[in-house]
């Protein structure tokens, strides 16, 4: 049996391929594996027992259909995704700006059902808008073009607002109220913001003097703008007024989704901002609190004067969250300009207090002052003020209301300031702590960048004494 | 047979595993191919075509333990098709005409197989294996060829290991009275042309 076990098969041996039918099955075979690959998820790495069959002196490129898909994919993924992420950042004269307007914003506005999210969307549209030419001006590249386009887009956006506002307005009038008091709240904000001067930073002189001149420019780039805006928030006031004062529980309801949105937002901007900023926002989130209680107060006494205290209430939530969306990254204006503080009793009393003895403090610096004067004109003068400034300080202990107080300390400290101008010796240390910062820097008349408010202010002195 | 359904290995090991069982396998299962097929190019195509099937086969989630009967077993299944496509010879009428029963205890031992085996010249054999009915020659051929077991022969063919034993003391035999038939054959010629 083994014997002629052997035999056949060694006979048989002699029936076998040849090397060249071997070959030639092994890439049919290899090549029907490639055709139809292992399910991905089988197919972790692919590796080929013996890549002799690869090594031939010609090589056959098979392009898979799945390759087909994937780049079908992958294009699908660039157009639909990657493109209109990356289009989100572009401002005018990027190559994705146009994707960002008429694909991007018209999806989302496509997908604004009701008109009232149309009017917030187009509100929102808006306020990109002011934002990229915002951006723009930094940067030095709003050109008259541009801002001429961006004014179009603005007066595009605000009309289709206000064309939905209108529309709302024959199906739910308190919510086309609402809807433009959020509208036109904006615009102001808007407005302000464009208008206003940039604060300068602190002890960056160099800085502020270049700003000073660059806002000369930025102003009259976004005059354009501005108008536009301006345009645009007569048109709304125009239209909004046969309106009628919103519902008090409908108009509370928005105010505490506003206040809810504020607090979400100084949330986000935690560690982000400076601490300063971050202080202001939450007293003026403080300030809108303590209003709501005293506007519930007073509606239990007064409906109509409760709505309209509340309305007002539903403005200041507006511009806050504006000026923290939208404003405040920029610098472009102070928040107390568009939301100013609001003093409750105690601080009122205290700052009325502390007027007073700034008016005293003044008076008496004026008088040590006076002593070393040797020019008599100027000493005439100064004495003369000295008398206003004392007749300010009767009126200032007189009264105890606090924007009586506050205007005339501001008054004192105005001519204060002048008469210092004047005097030789060197301006008084007292300064008022609560008014806003007035305006006492002056432009150098070089209007070279290096001149630093120090040298303005002693350039103009010397202007006097001549 | 020696395939599961799991999805352990990866991707990679199964395509390396497979080619391996190319270069292992390919020359035996075309030897056995055209051995039964008697046509070269046909055995080439069938080989190919048990290659392409285990391949779906694994494609579909299974992972094979063992190529090699899963290999024969397909390449099995394929040749019956192809008789079936030639219609030469029924398989069902061969069964018929020839019969297999439970066999004698000479057919079903294995000695005797043995002993029957020691008295045929295996390279003779080899050359009259295509006059025999493809039932013997299949299994003849798994047995001395390929060198299979009995039990592994009957799961090929799906037969009791009797029937497989039966086929192979029945296939000996007839080669044995084939070659004996043949030398009678060439006797007489000489003898004649003496």
């Amino acid at each position: 049996m083994k014997r002629f076990s052997e035999q056949l098969h060694k006979k048989s041996t002699t029936v076998s391929l040849r090397a060249a039918e071997k070959r030639a099955l092994r890439e049919r075979v290899v090549s029907y594996m490639e055709y139809h690959p292992l399910p991905t998820e089988m197919k972790k790495k692919r590796v080929f027992a013996d890549a002799s069959a690869l090594t031939e002196d010609y090589r056959t490129i098979r392009i898979p259909l799945t390759w087909f898909a994937r780049v079908a994919a992958g294009m699908a993924m660039v157009v639909f995704v990657i493109v209109p992420v990356l289009a989100e950042r572009a401002v005018p004269g990027d190559s994705l700006y146009a994707v960002k307007v008429r694909f991007n914003e018209e999806v989302r506005s496509t997908l604004s059902f009701s008109t009232s999210e149309k009017v917030v969307w187009e509100t929102e549209r808006l306020n990109r808008r002011i934002a990229e030419a915002r951006l723009l001006a930094s940067e030095g590249k709003l050109t008259e073009e541009v801002e001429a386009d961006v004014a179009a887009a603005v007066r595009t956006h605000a009309d289709e607002a206000q064309r939905n506002i209108a529309i709302l307005r024959s199906v739910d009038a308190d919510e086309a109220t609402l809807a433009s008091i959020a509208f036109e709240t904006t615009l102001e904000v808007q407005s302000a913001s464009l208008r206003a001067p940039s604060a300068p930073e602190d002890g960056a002189m160099l800085m502020a003097a270049a700003r000073m001149i660059d806002e000369e420019e930025t102003h009259e780039q976004t005059d354009l703008l501005n108008s536009a805006l301006q345009d645009s928030l007569a048109n709304n006031s125009a239209s909004n007024a046969s309106s009628t004062l919103p519902g008090f529980e409908r108009t509370m309801a928005r105010v505490e989704q506003n206040t809810t949105r504020i607090y979400e937002l100084l949330d986000s901007i935690e560690g982000v901002t400076a601490k300063e900023q971050h202080a202001d926002v939450t007293r003026r989130a403080e300030d809108i609190e303590r209003a709501i209680g005293e506007v519930v107060a007073l509606h239990q006494q007064d409906d109509t004067a409760g709505r309209q205290a509340l309305v007002a209430v539903l403005q200041r939530t507006q511009r806050l969250i504006v000026y923290m969306t939208d404003v405040a990254d920029t610098n472009a204006v102070d928040l107390e300009s568009i939301v100013p503080v609001v003093l409750t009793d105690v601080e009122e009393e205290s700052a009325i207090n502390e007027y007073r003895a700034t008016i005293a403090e003044q008076i008496a610096q004026l008088e040590i002052a006076l002593t070393g004067e040797p020019n008599e004109e100027i000493a005439d003068k100064a004495q003369a003020v000295l008398e206003t400034l004392r007749v300010y300080h009767d009126d200032a202990n007189e009264s105890s209301d606090y924007d009586e107080v506050r205007a005339v300390a501001e008054a004192a400290d105005a001519i204060t300031k002048d008469i210092f101008m004047l005097l030789t010796i060197l301006p008084p240390v007292v300064d008022l702590i609560s008014i806003p910062a007035s305006s006492t820097s002056t432009k150098t008349d070089t209007g070279t960048t290096t001149a630093t408010s120090t040298e303005a202010t002693a350039s103009s002195t010397n202007q006097v004494d001549v | 047979m020696a395939a599961r359904p799991k999805q352990s290995d990866t991707g990679g090991d199964q395509e390396a595993r497979f080619l391996i069982a190319f270069d292992e396998f390919s020359d035996a299962l075309f030897r056995h191919a055209s051995m039964r097929l008697s046509d070269r190019e046909r055995a080439i195509d069938i080989v190919h075509d048990t290659y392409t099937k285990v391949w779906a086969y694994v494609r579909s989630g299974y992972d094979i333990d063992n190529f090699r009967p899963f290999l024969y077993k397909v390449l099995n299944n394929l040749i019956i098709d192809e008789y079936r496509k030639r219609k030469e010879y029924s398989l069902d009428a061969l069964m018929e005409v020839e019969g297999v029963d439970e066999g004698s205890f000479d057919e079903l031992s294995e000695s005797n197989a043995e002993s029957m085996a020691a008295t045929i010249d295996g390279r003779k054999a080899f050359e009259l294996l295509t006059e025999l009915p493809d039932q013997y020659r299949e299994v003849i051929l798994y047995r001395f060829v390929d060198q299979l077991g009995p039990r592994e022969i009957s799961e090929l063919i799906e037969e009791s290991e009797n029937v497989v034993s039966v086929r192979i003391h029945r296939g000996l035999k007839m080669l044995r009275d084939k070659i004996e038939a043949k030398e009678a054959d060439a006797a007489g010629k000489r003898s004649k042309t003496i």
